[in-house]
């Protein structure tokens, strides 16, 4: 089976991403695609590359550059929620004259069109959500 | 592609989260890859449905008058539920764009006819 | 057949019968996250009057401590499984 998931809620704040996260190994694990990983709304904090947990707490976003970096996933973060929120790559700092960008490696910044795209090209799509 | 469909659920209303908004956009980037799309406001989204939205005041775009374009976007139809009309005291009419109220036999017929359940 | 996912606690008792409503007699519910204290004995009278199969996510309501004697349960890999058995997702949060 080829898979979307989508990623509505920020790290640590709800149990979304996690959960996300637990079902993108296990689907992996079961022999299925990716074909992308869609960060929307408060999910696009999942792409920070500044978060800094305790040692003794999972670092979610680093968990995904991990599963992205193993198995070649696609994550995209929706652009207009990221830049609202200060998820910038180099070039939209560069657009929006800020100093620094966070977006992570491993993550690329794009339209909703690449979460439409990629409901057509997947046989499941499933979101995961905060109470927001 | 394929003839796939997508069904986009929102149950926010509007002003008190980015809810409605966002389920709005994610609508709309359906129709740029011609994808039919249908919009099901349900619990508080009927709310969006208002007519009178004043948000200019709260600093916010008018989401009612968003919605009202949709049909230029292709999407023709709104549809609600009678449990979420009820749960306001709303009447179908009365709203803006007038939604299709769905009995529970109606809304499992929706979801059954779209590939792909986007909830918002 | 859909498969409809919960993840909110039985205080907010309007997601769940929202839920509930749009479940069809062949899709099945799948509780996670919060939604496992749905489990708990206070709710269990309402959560078998859904329309549905139900079943829970074994981890989340582990590690929530909830105790059931009595339940159709699946690990991460089952939650996968459910998906690929169903033509739809549809999440309620």
């Amino acid at each position: 089976m080829i898979y979307t998931l989508v990623v509505h809620a920020a790290p640590y704040q709800s149990a979304a991403a996690g959960t996300a996260l637990r079902f993108a190994k296990a689907a992996l694990a079961a022999g299925h695609d990716i074909h992308r990983v869609f960060f929307y709304r408060d999910g696009v904090y999942n792409a920070s590359a500044l978060a800094s947990p305790p040692r003794d707490e999972q670092n979610i976003p680093a968990h995904w550059q991990q599963l992205a970096q193993e198995h070649g996933l696609d994550m995209v973060v929706c652009i207009a929620a990221a830049v609202r929120r200060g998820v910038l790559d180099a070039g939209e700092a560069k657009r929006y004259e800020k100093l620094h960008h966070n977006l992570a490696d491993g993550f690329e910044l794009s339209g909703l069109g690449q979460l439409a795209e990629a409901s057509l090209h997947s046989d499941r799509v499933i979101t995961f959500g905060g109470q927001r | 592609m394929s003839q796939k469909s997508i069904l986009v659920i929102c149950r926010k209303a509007p002003y008190g989260s980015s809810a409605a908004r966002d389920a709005l956009d994610i609508a709309l980037s359906g129709t740029i890859f011609d994808i039919p799309v249908s919009l099901l406001l349900l619990d508080d989204a009927v709310l969006q449905l208002l007519p009178d939205q004043n948000s200019s005041l709260v600093g916010e775009k008018n989401l009612n008058a968003m919605l009202g374009a949709l049909p230029l976007y292709d999407i023709n139809q709104v549809y609600t539920s009678l449990q979420s009309l009820a749960l306001h005291g709303l009447e179908a009419q009365r709203l803006e764009p007038c939604p299709v109220a769905l009995d529970t036999t109606e809304l499992h017929d929706l979801i059954k006819r779209h590939d792909v359940v986007l909830t918002v | 057949m859909t498969l409809h996912i919960l993840n909110t606690s039985p205080s907010d008792r309007n997601t769940f019968l929202t839920c509930a409503l749009a479940l069809a007699e062949d899709d099945t519910l799948l509780l996670i996250e919060d939604g496992t204290y749905w489990l708990l004995p206070q709710h269990r009278s309402e959560l078998a009057r859904v329309p549905a199969r139900v079943v829970a996510l074994a981890p989340d309501r582990l590690a929530r401590g909830v105790v059931v004697d009595n339940m159709t349960e699946v690990d991460d890999a089952g939650f996968v499984e459910l998906t690929v058995q169903h033509d739809r997702i549809v999440s309620w949060f």
